[in-house]
């Protein structure tokens, strides 16, 4: 089995990328995939609490996150650069995100067999 | 010979990732590679649009790719979610909402998300656009 990584680096709402990577990791953790999520850029804001993607039209994304651990989906990270440039911190987010500087980002794309943008 | 699998998630016409989607599939083919399968997920979905209608200078990528997948019996799998939200129905999708159209029709077949979990650990390597 391969060992795969999402990376989410999208605004939660201005797109679907959040949604769909979100469709997809859900399905890989059922099918009982090697899979790790990434958070960087402007995706670290999917990881914010208090969103209320209803009032835009939109599914709010935070609830399914919550549903992550579920779908046996544990090895969530976030781009601990990508915080800080947004004045956030790992206290901000909804669920538990491992902080990684970007020498453990270049070790998690090594490790992984197949990555995937969203 | 390396097995590929392509996972297009651009919009036909709106990203030019799409064309050069259908050209690495073509240059697959011709350097002897194996191709297992393409997966169309996001706005790449649109490539299924059998109603899609092109002016004669441009190009379609939807008859282009039906043309591929039938010389070479290469899969075409569209992610039937991402799809359905995109306004693209099979058959059987439209008889369900008692609809007498349709667009999504063979060799383009709707799927799951887990046949991209599939074709991913089949192929050496999955390939996004």
């Amino acid at each position: 089995m391969k060992q795969l990584t999402l990376i989410n680096s999208s605004s939660p709402y201005q797109t679907g990328n959040a949604q769909e990577s979100l469709d997809f990791v859900m399905v890989a953790g059922t099918f009982g995939q090697a899979v790790s999520l990434l958070f960087m850029g402007d995706g670290v804001f999917q990881l914010l609490g208090n969103q209320q993607g209803k009032i835009i039209g939109r599914k709010t994304l935070s609830k399914t996150l919550a549903a992550l651990e579920f779908y046996d989906v544990d090895d969530i990270y976030v781009c601990a650069q990508s915080l800080s440039q947004r004045y956030l911190n790992t206290n901000d987010l909804v669920i538990t995100a491992k902080p990684l500087q970007a020498s453990e980002i270049q070790q998690l794309f090594a490790n992984s067999d197949q990555l995937i943008r969203f | 010979m390396t097995t590929f699998s392509l996972f297009i998630t651009s919009a036909p016409f709106d990203s030019a990732s799409a064309y050069t989607a259908f050209k690495f599939a073509e240059s697959v083919n011709a350097l002897g590679h194996q191709l297992n399968g393409v997966f169309f997920y996001q706005s790449g979905v649109v490539t299924a649009n059998s109603f899609t209608q092109v002016a004669a200078d441009e190009v379609n990528l939807h008859d282009k790719w039906q043309h591929l997948s039938e010389q070479h019996n290469i899969p075409l799998y569209v992610c039937v979610t991402a799809a359905n939200r995109r306004g693209i129905v099979n058959q059987t999708d439209a008889q369900d909402n008692d609809s007498e159209y349709f667009n999504l029709a063979e060799p383009f077949q709707e799927v799951g998300l887990g046949e991209l979990v599939e074709l991913s650990n089949n192929s050496d390597r999955l390939v996004q656009f």
